[in-house]
């Protein structure tokens, strides 16, 4: 975790040395993606982008077909329940043996207008912290050498965070600095439904924020950041990054919990936002005290964000609990508040249309060239993961984080889906 | 105190009634807070099982067999409307449409939309369309209690109710909702 906030900078302000930065293709064909994946099975992510980019998805009131073309795929693991053949005969999609070939589509240079890397599913190693080494860097530095010997770089898509390790999350943002790209990643939390729909206004007076999640460790946990940092980073003065991060699990985390003044008061309003809290023997429902809380979540995990500017978030995960995503925060003396819609399939869903945004905002990045968001939040949400995870390793040892001083601002509008 | 009479043929969990009479003795999450009604609770069903006794003892609610006094009532069977005494004939009958006095209705009516979209009043409205899944009656009962808040019109009427199956259906469907069935 060497990584400088100079150095960062200093690779931005390389952009464009390399001569090879973004440029729209000028044709009246469709534009043409390819999608790199570690496995199309049903319900995995890449089979949500594979089956919207072939058959289209609902949009705002209709049946909308993307204005981009699925030109190629490379796929890495070919399960029993693959989908990804039957893809491909189905809609003539040819699935190449290499990254490079897919960017080429067989030829000698990049041939297509937009990449999309979804590395989330199939099997693959963890390491002694339990992250799962799924190769999503790996794929983007193949990525970026065909741009590079190419002469050309387009927009690409990297589907939740970046990877498993600061320096190479913070060489894929720089590479696209250096390049001069359009570069998107995340979660689908920031751009799915909002219940109620919440905009929080750029510049507001934000003290603090509290999402609430369930799902596993260095996977999950992404997902409940990004439910936090895409209001976080809406407060005055912008997103200022990360100063440290910290772990904790059983009394350590309610006692933590506890001390903040208005954590607990913003931990039972994001509840209050939650369809899936858990009841009492002979109870369909509980109405939530920390009592309740702390009786029913022995397995709790919380981490707590400082931010340079001293900003505080708190994440956390209520396995058992509850099964959605919800947000508060402290604006001023007012509490905002709502739950970022995200029915897990099967369970509570069928079609999972959190990724319909997401495709949306992926064919709009490759159509006009502008990413949705700055992927410095996706970057720090990333980092975000890296060291909660570290501070669980280090049994809840506070991490501090100088590599993190990642400063930005929000977009003026979130991006979330509302029509 | 306000006292509210539920009256149901039975109370079991999932149901409408055990939803409710809930929130009124417990509690409930509104507008991102929780809220909790200042009201006594009395259940009316012709037997008493282990889930009435454990709000009895819980929350206080109290329990007849045939019939009671109160403010308002909720009811969930529009044939035990007149089980509940109530002088100021209040009431909300839970799915059916009409025959009792007061409001009635589902929760369909009440629940989030997506995206939350509100038709203006005076919108000349000329086509309405809703897809429901499920079995009669309680399908189609949803079907307008969804549809019904976001097209009605002060003095309007229904002036005919048609049925169509299979084909019908199908030539309906494709004659006058056709913009529904188009891509973008």
């Amino acid at each position: 975790m060497s990584w400088s906030r100079r150095k960062f900078i200093a690779g931005s302000l390389a952009a464009g040395v390399a001569g090879c930065a973004y440029r729209p293709a000028r044709s009246s064909e469709p534009k043409k993606v390819v999608i790199i994946a570690t496995v199309v099975r049903k319900y995995a992510h890449a089979q949500h982008f594979v089956d919207r980019l072939l058959e289209g998805y609902g949009w705002q009131g209709r049946h909308h077909y993307p204005a981009v073309k699925l030109a190629g795929m490379y796929v890495d693991q070919f399960p029993d329940d693959d989908l990804a053949r039957e893809r491909s005969r189905r809609h003539g999609v040819p699935i190449f043996p290499s990254v490079e070939e897919a960017l080429t589509l067989g030829g000698s240079k990049l041939a297509v207008d937009g990449v999309l890397i979804i590395g989330e599913h199939g099997k693959y190693p963890r390491n002694e912290k339990g992250q799962t080494l799924y190769p999503r860097y790996k794929w983007f530095k193949q990525v970026v050498k065909v741009f590079e010997d190419s002469g050309r770089a387009v927009p690409i898509f990297n589907d939740k965070h970046l990877s498993t390790d600061w320096r190479e999350c913070a060489e894929m943002v720089a590479d696209s600095k250096r390049l001069k790209f359009p570069f998107m990643a995340g979660s689908s939390l920031p751009v799915t439904w909002r219940i109620p729909s919440s905009e929080v206004r750029r510049g507001n007076a934000l003290r603090e924020s509290v999402s609430v999640c369930y799902g596993g460790i260095d996977s999950y946990d992404f997902h409940g950041y990004e439910t936090a940092q895409c209001m976080s980073e809406r407060r005055v003065g912008g997103e200022s990054g990360v100063k440290s991060m910290q772990a904790f699990r059983g009394e350590r985390l309610w006692k933590r919990v506890e001390e903040g003044e208005n954590t607990p008061k913003l931990l039972l309003a994001a509840l209050a936002r939650s369809h899936t809290g858990r009841g009492r023997e002979g109870y369909t429902y509980s109405i939530p005290d920390m009592a309740w809380i702390k009786e029913t979540n022995p397995s709790a995990v919380g981490f707590f964000v400082e931010h340079v500017d001293g900003f505080r978030t708190t994440m956390l995960m209520l396995n058992g609990f509850i099964d959605d995503f919800t947000y508060a925060g402290l604006v001023g003396d007012r509490v905002v508040s709502c739950q970022m819609y995200l029915p897990m399939p099967p369970r509570y869903t069928t079609l999972a249309d959190f990724f319909s945004p997401l495709m949306n905002h992926v064919e709009h990045m490759v159509l006009t060239g502008d990413a949705p968001y700055p992927v410095e939040r996706t970057l720090l949400t990333s980092g975000m993961t890296l060291s909660g995870v570290e501070s669980l390793h280090r049994d809840q040892t506070k991490v501090e984080t100088p590599e993190m001083r990642v400063a930005y601002q929000a977009p003026r509008e979130s991006a979330y889906w509302r029509k | 105190m306000m006292t509210l009479v539920f009256i149901a043929d039975q109370f079991k969990l999932r149901t409408p009634v055990q939803q409710l009479l809930d929130r009124f003795v417990m509690g409930y999450p509104h507008e991102g807070a929780f809220r909790k009604p200042d009201c006594e609770v009395v259940l009316v069903t012709p037997e008493k099982n282990g889930e009435i006794e454990r709000r009895m003892k819980d929350f206080g609610v109290r329990w007849q067999s045939d019939e009671a006094s109160g403010d308002a009532g909720l009811i969930f069977n529009p044939a035990l409307a007149g089980r509940v005494r109530s002088p100021h004939q209040r009431s909300l009958t839970y799915g059916a449409l009409r025959g009792t006095d007061g409001i009635a209705g589902t929760a369909v009516r009440g629940t989030w939309l997506l995206p939350q979209i509100a038709i203006a009043k005076d919108t000349l409205l000329a086509k309405g369309l809703v897809v429901v899944q499920g079995e009669y009656p309680q399908a189609e009962l949803e079907a307008l209690d969804a549809l019904l808040p976001l097209i009605w019109r002060e003095g309007a009427k229904v002036r005919e109710v048609t049925r169509l199956g299979a084909k019908d259906f199908w030539d309906v469907l494709k004659r006058d909702f056709a913009v529904a069935q188009s891509a973008g």
